[in-house]
């Protein structure tokens, strides 16, 4: 019983961070309250038995992508978002959109009982959820496991061909020119 | 059921092997500019098609049934290995010089292609979303190659951020169906739902999952209420990646609504053939109405995408085997006709974008004009052509499901495109020349080899209907 609790108080943490995600103007505040999201999400997955998990939503999400996160607010050197400007237009419309799925949701959500208690694939009693993750990762998830390299291959072309500095082929030629007219004077 | 079916993906493992090896070659090749890329690409295209032919007739469930491959999955995959072809012949001549990364650009096409290879043979919902991620992902890189244009930046940056979030919006449709039927098997779904959910008032989140899911992939389909990107998408990102983009992402888009909605959430299909309908008549009206005012070729077609996206939901709408059966023939027809369609786009770029720019185009190039003529009549819908015969299809299935008034609604909205795809033949062929004619710096032997390949298919799909589609009819066992 107590657990159900906890999970209801992580979850509202969750939202009023989430929330403040979004509304606070400087952009470490919002890294900061989205590094507070996950680790919420984190303590919902350890109610949830799924221990793994949260190590591995703590791992990736704060240790990894919200470091660069906050580089990257750092290299930009960005201080004050203006967002009422940015977002100003649409705003009445989002509003009006979102409080009507936030409708739909609470109202399906209330007049419905999940009759599932698991998911259909077994889990097995002895093992702890890290060794059931790997037993399911290497058996049956074994082609979306290898799928995925391909899907992380293609991350990795596009980083790369992006990212690279490329100079127009117009612009090597006029520096060329420049420099023949620089030598004969 | 650990069936390690390796002959059922050898066709996609013959396209990564050919994608490493081209992403290899650009980095330890002491001549890297020289490659025919596209020589390769072809031969690695008709490798998977020979595959492909050896697979074909067979049903097979793979991989702990992440994986079903059958008769209709394998016609897909022809398809989307066809455009891969013509794409690889329309590609070479003109990206020369504006693109650095050759073999890049061939490997992610190929990669694009497997990921809906991936998705025409999906079982399960995550190999789904993978297959999605693979083609989506390269595509939007693809979309930014002209590293020195902006509007390729623009297109790159716009559908990345969107197409992210419509992936975002199906991952939680995905989780909603997950929570109501505790699997992501599409057999399995079916059956935990007459299981769990048949009959009661239950069902409301599960077909706020399916909604979801439908969302995001109406936003891959570009239908209207999630069509925003497509305009500044298509016009700014390189031709032949455009040309791409408006068949292959499309064909493969539909066929993921075809299957999913069909084998996995057939259960609920029925829920929105009312929205559907609204969205179909929304869809192509919209698309017809506002490609009357552009006055670039490429944003006109990107419009005319949408309107056709529109007809062939149809198709869906009327959910019958003709209707469905209709929408595979439509998209033959579809693609082909974009793909020759913007292969002349390709030929004449160099000339502008607008449609002064292509005057008097029709007389100075003969060749490119008949094409642009039989380009431009399928895209109409005038016999003998395949679009033609794909839109008798789709409107006969309609017809047997008794949608009468949405028939005539299309009807009309194929009149109003007469409009804005004739304009281009008048220009081509009654504007003066704006300059003298000479040779385009473009034109290849490789260009006008899928000028001819399309073309061929166009007139042969308009004039030998019943072959291709009593195919599909057979194959069409996806029914509701």
């Amino acid at each position: 019983m107590i657990q159900e609790y906890l999970g209801y108080a992580f979850s509202f943490l969750a939202v009023v961070l989430a929330i403040s995600t979004i509304i606070q103007k400087n952009p470490v505040y919002s890294a900061a309250s989205l590094i507070g999201v996950m680790l919420m999400l984190a303590c919902n997955y350890v109610l949830l038995n799924a221990e793994f998990i949260a190590a591995i939503q703590v791992i990736v999400y704060v240790g990894a992508i919200m470091v660069l996160f906050v580089f990257v607010i750092m290299l930009l050197n960005i201080e004050y978002a203006k967002r009422e400007k940015l977002y100003y237009r649409g705003r009445i419309f989002g509003v009006i959109i979102g409080v009507a799925l936030l409708l739909k949701l609470l109202i399906v959500g209330y007049s419905m009982a999940i009759k599932i208690q698991q998911g259909d694939l077994p889990v097995p009693k002895d093992l702890d959820s890290t060794k059931v993750v790997g037993k399911y990762l290497f058996s049956n998830y074994i082609l979306p496991f290898e799928v995925i390299s391909v899907v992380l291959l293609i991350g990795i072309i596009g980083a790369v061909v992006l990212g690279r500095k490329e100079r127009p082929n117009g612009e090597q030629k006029e520096e060329v020119v420049v420099k023949t007219i620089g030598s004969t004077h | 059921m650990a069936n390690f079916d390796f002959l059922s993906i050898s066709p996609d493992l013959v396209l990564i092997a050919f994608a490493v090896l081209f992403l290899l070659m650009g980095s330890f090749s002491r001549t890297p500019g020289v490659h025919n890329y596209n020589m390769l690409s072809i031969s690695a295209f008709s490798l998977a098609i020979l595959f492909n032919l050896l697979l074909f007739g067979s049903k097979r469930f793979g991989f702990y049934d992440m994986m079903l491959y059958d008769e209709l999955a394998g016609i897909f995959r022809f398809i989307f290995y066809g455009i891969g072809i013509i794409v690889s012949l329309m590609s070479d001549p003109y990206i020369e010089g504006k693109i650095k990364h050759k073999g890049e650009y061939y490997a992610l096409i190929i990669l694009s292609i497997v990921g809906m290879s991936f998705i025409a043979t999906s079982y399960d919902l995550i190999m789904l979303v993978l297959g999605v991620e693979a083609m989506s992902l390269s595509v939007y890189i693809l979309a930014g190659m002209f590293k020195h244009d902006e509007a390729s930046a623009e297109a790159s940056i716009k559908y990345f951020l969107l197409g992210a979030f419509s992936t975002a919006i199906m991952l939680l449709g995905i989780a909603f169906v997950y929570g109501t039927v505790g699997t992501t098997n599409y057999s399995l779904i079916v059956q935990n739902y007459n299981k769990y959910l048949h009959g009661g008032i239950q069902t409301g989140i599960f077909l706020f999952g399916v909604a979801a899911i439908l969302a995001g992939v109406l936003f891959k389909i570009a239908a209207v209420p999630f069509h925003m990107w497509t305009p500044d998408v298509y016009e700014g990102a390189p031709t032949s990646v455009t040309a791409f983009m408006i068949s292959g992402v499309k064909a493969a888009s539909f066929f993921m609504l075809i299957r999913v909605f069909l084998i996995a959430l057939k259960v609920a299909v029925f829920n929105f053939v009312d929205i559907m309908v609204f969205i179909s008549i929304i869809t192509m009206t919209l698309g017809n109405i506002a490609a009357l005012t552009q006055r670039n070729i490429k944003r006109m077609l990107a419009y005319s995408s949408i309107a056709h996206a529109g007809y062939m939901l149809i198709g869906f709408v009327a959910l019958n085997k003709t209707g469905l059966a209709a929408i595979v023939f439509y998209l033959i027809a579809y693609a082909l006709m974009n793909l020759g369609a913007f292969a002349v786009l390709v030929l004449l770029e160099e000339k502008g974008k607008d449609l002064e720019h292509v005057s008097g185009c029709g007389f100075l190039y003969p060749f490119l004009g008949l094409m642009m003529t039989i380009f431009m009549f399928s895209m109409v819908g005038l016999p003998p052509t395949g679009g033609f015969m794909g839109k008798f299809y789709v409107f006969k299935g309609a017809l047997e499901a008794g949608y009468l008034w949405l028939v005539i609604i299309a009807v009309l909205n194929s009149a109003v495109s007469a409009y804005f795809y004739l304009r281009v033949l008048v220009y081509m062929f009654f504007e003066k020349p704006i300059d003298a004619g000479g040779a385009l710096r473009t034109s290849s032997a490789t260009v006008t080899t899928a000028l001819v390949l399309t073309s061929v298919g166009i007139l042969f799909l308009g004039i030998f209907p019943q072959f291709f589609f009593e195919i599909t009819t057979k194959y069409m066992t996806y029914l509701p």
